[in-house]
């Protein structure tokens, strides 16, 4: 038998079972209960209705408060949560500022994190029951669904978890539940899968190229009291986002201890 | 002193925001350095999360040293006036950078004289920007 015919059949045998594994066979097919469907990204409304809807044109970036003023309050963790967070103080103290984190793997912070991102600018669409966010940073996207929905059941845990929210006025009110808790709250500060984060996002009275988005984080495995705070946005209508692809050139490298490296190559 | 380090750093992280650095820690870079090196240009990449360039110096000794230099990411610099044609191999620019902590010829982008006599200044931390909380890095010192 030459070579090349015993390669075909093996690979042949390979594709066979490999095939077989992801999808079922006859017998099986019909039997097993239907998997939870995700609702389909072509919620209910009308194109007409958005007309309704504040203008959010443009792209919006992080204004972050000025040096000197209050500092927004802080998360009043408790238990395992405060402590895990002590002991990453030390940690990072130990080794002369060297915080580990996992964006430098290219991994996106996920939500709350990446709201309070600057520089890289955000935008919203709107579509008939839903808002969208663009994140430039690594590229994101995130939906609150404003259709009328409720969140599934037995959600998985994700970057954005599951967000549903509804408009009174101008303002987006959302809810959004079921984020990874694998995630940070903020820098070297964890939260707990029970965490449930409401927003309530509508332009500056005063200044309507002022976006704001009052944000209250609950949990209350990791968090003494809601964590309450806003955060603010300029508008742009002269930029577009850019595309950013993280894993393009990523030079630096982390070994085991958390030590950023520098590829000079 | 340490007790002050604590309650800076403590200070800078309490935010939501992420830290200045989004993407990667800057605890390789001596942020209250900065070193001025003139030479050619050798190489530049255009890409994210970082661009970075190689500039060849010559030293007093006769001897030239590459210096590898790092950077905002591509969207960040475009809009601080940068372009992927800023620079190209054969350029003779001045940089300055925040150079390495373990003293390697390398360094963290703050400002360049361009070859027709142009300057561009820095583009921020990645994810900083103007009024961002430092580096935890930068409080250590």
């Amino acid at each position: 038998m030459n070579k090349p015919l015993v390669l075909l059949a093996a690979a042949s045998v390979a594709l066979c079972l490999a095939v077989g594994s992801a999808w079922p066979d006859s017998q099986t097919q019909g039997k097993v209960a239907a998997a939870p469907v995700p609702l389909a990204a072509r919620p209910k409304g009308h194109y007409a209705s958005l007309e309704a809807l504040p203008d959010w044109g443009g792209v919006w970036v992080l204004d972050r408060p000025p040096a000197g003023t209050t500092p927004p309050e802080k998360p009043a963790l408790k238990g395992k949560y405060l402590d895990d967070y002590h002991a990453w103080q030390h940690d990072v103290q130990a080794k002369g500022g060297v915080v580990a984190h996992e964006g430098s793997y290219c991994t996106p912070p996920g939500l709350p994190m990446i709201l309070g991102v600057g520089q890289y600018p955000i935008e919203f669409l709107f579509t008939p029951g839903r808002v969208t966010t663009h994140f430039e940073a690594w590229m994101q996207w995130r939906n609150i669904y404003t259709d009328g929905r409720g969140h599934p059941d037995d959600l998985d845990p994700t970057f954005y978890g599951d967000s549903i929210g509804h408009w009174e006025g101008g303002t987006l009110v959302a809810d959004t539940v079921a984020i990874k808790d694998s995630l940070g709250l903020s820098m070297g500060m964890k939260h707990s899968d029970k965490m449930r984060i409401k927003e309530r996002i509508h332009l500056d009275k005063g200044n309507p190229d002022v976006l704001l988005d009052e944000i209250t984080v609950e949990d209350p495995v990791a968090l003494e009291k809601p964590w309450v705070q806003t955060l603010a946005w300029k508008r742009s209508r002269d930029l577009q986002l850019l595309e950013f692809e993280c894993a393009e050139n990523d030079r630096n490298p982390v070994d085991s201890s958390g030590n950023t490296g520098f590829k000079r190559e | 002193m340490k007790s002050l380090y604590i309650a800076t750093l403590t200070a800078v992280l309490v935010a939501l925001s992420p830290p200045a650095w989004v993407h990667h820690s800057g605890a390789m870079f001596d942020r209250t350095k900065e070193t001025r090196i003139s030479g050619t240009v050798v190489e530049f990449q255009w890409t994210n999360p970082h661009a970075s360039f190689k500039v060849d110096v010559l030293g007093s000794d006769g001897k030239t040293q590459t210096w590898s230099i790092e950077m905002n990411g591509p969207n960040n610099l475009i809009r601080a006036g940068w372009k992927r044609t800023t620079i190209k191999p054969g350029d003779k620019v001045t940089v300055t950078v925040n150079p390495l902590r373990d003293g390697r010829p390398g360094g963290w982008y703050q400002g360049i004289v361009l070859a027709d006599g142009k300057t561009l200044g820095g583009a921020g931390d990645p994810a900083g920007g103007e009024g961002a909380a430092p580096a935890p890095a930068a409080n250590h010192e």
